[in-house]
């Protein structure tokens, strides 16, 4: 495979992984293409499968070592927009927000291990293959899931509870 | 009879390794089909949760940006001017809501990047070529912004136009690359361990690499800080300071 087919393949859902895990978009692009640096200048080749979870995991380590969640821009941008113009109604925008903020606080509230293994799950990824990721024991990661799928679950009906 | 665990039935769920016998079970047990059509629906929710945090790409000068990057890295330097030899170093665009020009031919460029012109003028080329329009279905969360990589240590911010008032922020961040956002419709022009910024009016953001060797920030003219990120020297109108941080109020001087 070429640059262009593995760079158009990787990077978006790379990108959406580490924006959900990081909440700084910014931040989520940078270990996106970190990490697709690293891939291109250590020559990892192998399946798409292989090349994708080499990918993750990388981009999942550099979140681990670099980033400092409360230098967090998307929540601040959150809180104090700006620039609010637009096309869209305030309605809408606020909706958009509160979901956002629903989200992000259910992220919030996981372990940054449990966090990890939802985010992989919901992007598409086999237990074995997290459990090589995220250095779990294959045989646990069900069980992580449940708990980490039970709270996120949780924090987001008792945000939504809140919210009306 | 004994149920099924949830772990056994999110992996049933999401076709992870299951046994026999509790594949079985779930065929003749109403209670743990039940539960097992509520995990499904969990996930669904989960899943349209998690969605809402996504935001439109535009991954264009983020392949120009990767495709410079690599085969770039040299081992760092500790000399403490070895920033201004850049040999090799590339500059990336990240978010693109403002019109950002590379310095084609510049003095500046040839002082940077002494010895890979060709290279990195073909980088350039496609970088300019990236759209520049704002990126995002919500415009009012995102302003425009650039970034430079700095393999070896120097990273200057220039601003310029920024009104008295204009408040500025500088960050440190870990990763290895210089940053400034400000709002859209201000323009950037950059090569490799320098960003300029005609700014429009709203708060400027700018985040500094730690690992640099040397930083400086200078405002319509005004020097605000400079010095290397452990022993930098502040001398713009602070008005807030910490570790992480400092904002500036841009004053009448
Ligand atoms: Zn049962």
């Amino acid at each position: 495979m070429d640059f262009d087919s593995i760079f158009d393949q990787h990077y978006p859902p790379l990108v959406r992984y580490c924006h959900r895990l990081t909440g700084d978009g910014d931040v989520a692009e940078d270990i996106a293409q970190e990490s697709l640096v690293r891939l291109f200048d250590r020559e990892v080749t192998g399946t798409e499968a292989g090349m994708r979870s080499w990918l993750f995991k990388t981009a999942t380590h550099l979140v681990r070592d670099r980033y400092r969640v409360e230098t967090n821009r998307d929540r601040l941008l959150m809180e104090n927009p700006f620039r609010p113009s637009g096309p869209e109604s305030p309605v809408i925008r606020l909706e958009r927000a509160e979901a956002r903020a629903h989200a992000r606080a259910a992220l919030d509230a996981l372990a940054p291990r449990d966090r990890e293994i939802l985010l992989m799950r919901y992007a598409g990824f086999s237990y074995k293959e997290i459990a090589g990721a995220i250095d779990v024991a294959a045989t646990s990661v069900g069980t992580l899931l449940a708990r980490a799928e039970r709270r996120f679950a949780e924090v987001v009906t008792e945000a939504g509870r809140k919210a009306i | 009879m004994k149920h099924l665990d949830e772990a056994t039935m999110l992996a049933i769920r999401d076709g992870a390794d299951a046994s026999a016998e509790a594949r079985e079970h779930l065929g003749g047990c109403a209670t743990c089909a039940a539960a097992l059509e509520g995990t499904r629906r969990r996930a669904e929710s989960i899943a349209e949760t998690l969605s809402a945090l996504d935001r439109p790409l535009e991954p264009t000068a983020a392949k120009a940006g990767v495709r410079a990057r690599v085969g770039t890295r040299s081992p760092r330097t500790s000399s403490r001017w070895s920033g201004w030899h850049l040999g090799r170093a590339a500059a990336l665009v990240l978010l693109t809501a403002g019109a950002a020009t590379a310095l084609p031919g510049s003095p500046l460029r040839s002082i940077l990047l002494p010895d890979s012109a060709e290279e990195t003028t073909a980088t350039e080329a496609e970088l300019l070529d990236a759209p520049v329009t704002p990126s995002s279905a919500e415009p009012g969360l995102v302003d425009a912004g650039i970034q430079v990589g700095l393999p070896e240590g120097v990273v200057e911010v220039v601003v310029r136009g920024a009104d008295p008032g204009t408040e500025v922020l500088v960050e440190w961040s870990d990763l290895a690359a210089a940053r400034v956002t400000a709002p859209p419709g201000s323009r950037f022009t950059y090569s490799a361990g320098r960003i300029e910024l005609d700014a429009a009016r709203g708060e400027i953001r700018v985040v500094f690499p730690r690992g640099a060797d040397q930083i400086s920030l200078e405002v319509d003219g005004r020097s605000y800080m400079s010095g290397s990120p452990s022993e930098v020297e502040v001398t713009g109108p602070a008005v807030e300071r910490d570790d992480g941080s400092v904002r500036f109020r841009v004053d009448d001087s």
